[in-house]
């Protein structure tokens, strides 16, 4: 979804899915509890990408048809669409957020809902694979984030649930 | 993608009828807590991407309590939560204990417990409900309670979820509080392979 506001145009990205744009353009992805934003930058083009996935690795699960919705599969396309468009991948660095606990361990639940914090230690594995430094995080606890990716100048906006903000 | 095969007309009427009951028994059970009527408008069941349920709300972003549950036997699994947008769910607090309950973001200990007991009252006399129809004894895990964005709380749901399927059977239920007008949305979503448990008890063909 895209729309102009006096920010310029904002692109919308949903979940499991990935988008791949320049500047002046800014991105943002709402609501990441146990999901994972995967933030793409190259800072000398202007060229970034924004990734909202939801499990860590693309072969363990069955409905797998979309690969945006996996930390490692969505890093490769997102990867190969910002090169084509001209960014080099000596410069790019990643962002990541999200990856929270929602709902506490101890109650029960199965291993699945601590799906957030596999969702990060796979990212962090998955971008030194590629040696792609991570320059910026925010992630873990247990509240939601929504992020806002301003791709002139790489920086990101993290919106908490009740109004905290900060920029990483 | 991967749409699942829709179930016939007469096995989603039947699910429909399992969604009503089940609702009309946690209802009944809400409504002995708080010793108030309830109005329940609808129960609608139909297999949806599992994105669409921030479209009952204000998106992704808007406040919300969810309390959160399992229900598991041999060969069944599924997933129940109740949802109150804010600042219902302080509300609900204030009618069950007799709390004011000012902000939802620092709720005391007291008033979230008092939440997850709504929660464990109504899913639980769902279940049951389900269990009777299934002669299985239904175990549940005990509730977990989130106050945070939608998107944020359902999606660690949600991937649970789409390890099997984008799509869901989702049995939805809106009830509202006669006098305070009070909403509350219960969700039931069994897994895949529960739903043929179901219509084999059932003796749906």
């Amino acid at each position: 979804m895209v729309y102009r506001s006096e920010a310029g145009v904002v692109i919308k990205v949903g979940m499991a899915q990935y988008r791949v744009g320049e500047a002046p353009m800014k991105m943002m992805t709402l609501a990441l509890g146990s999901c994972i934003g995967i933030v793409l930058y190259d800072q000398a083009v202007r060229i970034g990408a924004l990734a909202h996935v939801m499990h860590p690795r693309r072969d363990r699960v069955k409905s797998n048809a979309n690969k945006a919705k996996f930390v490692d599969t969505a890093i490769d396309l997102m990867l190969s669409r910002m090169i084509k468009r001209g960014a080099d991948i000596r410069r790019i660095v990643a962002k990541i957020f999200g990856g929270s606990t929602m709902f506490g361990s101890a109650a029960g639940g199965k291993g699945v809902i601590q799906i957030g914090e596999e969702n990060t230690r796979v990212a962090r594995l998955e971008l030194a694979a590629k040696n792609i430094p991570l320059v910026a995080e925010s992630v873990g606890g247990s509240k939601g984030r929504t992020i806002l990716f301003d791709l002139f100048d790489g920086s990101v906006l993290v919106r908490y649930a009740y109004g905290d903000e900060e920029i990483c | 993608m991967s749409p699942m095969k829709r179930p016939s007309y007469l096995r989603i009427d039947a699910l429909k009828e399992l969604g009503n009951i089940g609702s009309a028994h946690a209802i009944t059970g809400l409504s002995e807590l708080l010793k108030k009527r309830i109005d329940v408008s609808i129960t609608n069941v139909d297999i949806i991407p599992l994105q669409i349920i921030y479209t009952l709300f204000k998106g992704p972003e808007s406040m919300v309590s969810v309390i959160y549950l399992e229900g598991y036997s041999d060969d069944f699994r599924g997933m129940m939560f109740l949802i109150f947008p804010n600042p219902e769910a302080s509300k609900m607090v204030e009618m069950a204990s007799g709390k004011k309950v000012t902000d939802v973001n620092s709720m005391d200990e007291y008033s979230l417990s008092t939440l997850k007991e709504i929660g464990n009252i109504m899913c639980g006399c769902y279940l049951n409900t389900l269990a009777s129809f299934i002669g299985q004894k239904i175990m549940h895990s005990i509730p977990q309670l989130s106050n945070d964005m939608l998107g944020a709380v359902m999606d660690s749901i949600l991937i649970d979820l789409s390890m099997e399927s984008d799509y869901a059977i989702v049995l939805e239920t809106a009830f509202t509080l006669t006098q305070s007008k009070c909403k509350g949305f219960l969700f039931f979503i069994p897994t895949s392979e529960s739903i043929n448990t179901i219509f084999d008890a059932l003796g749906v063909e």
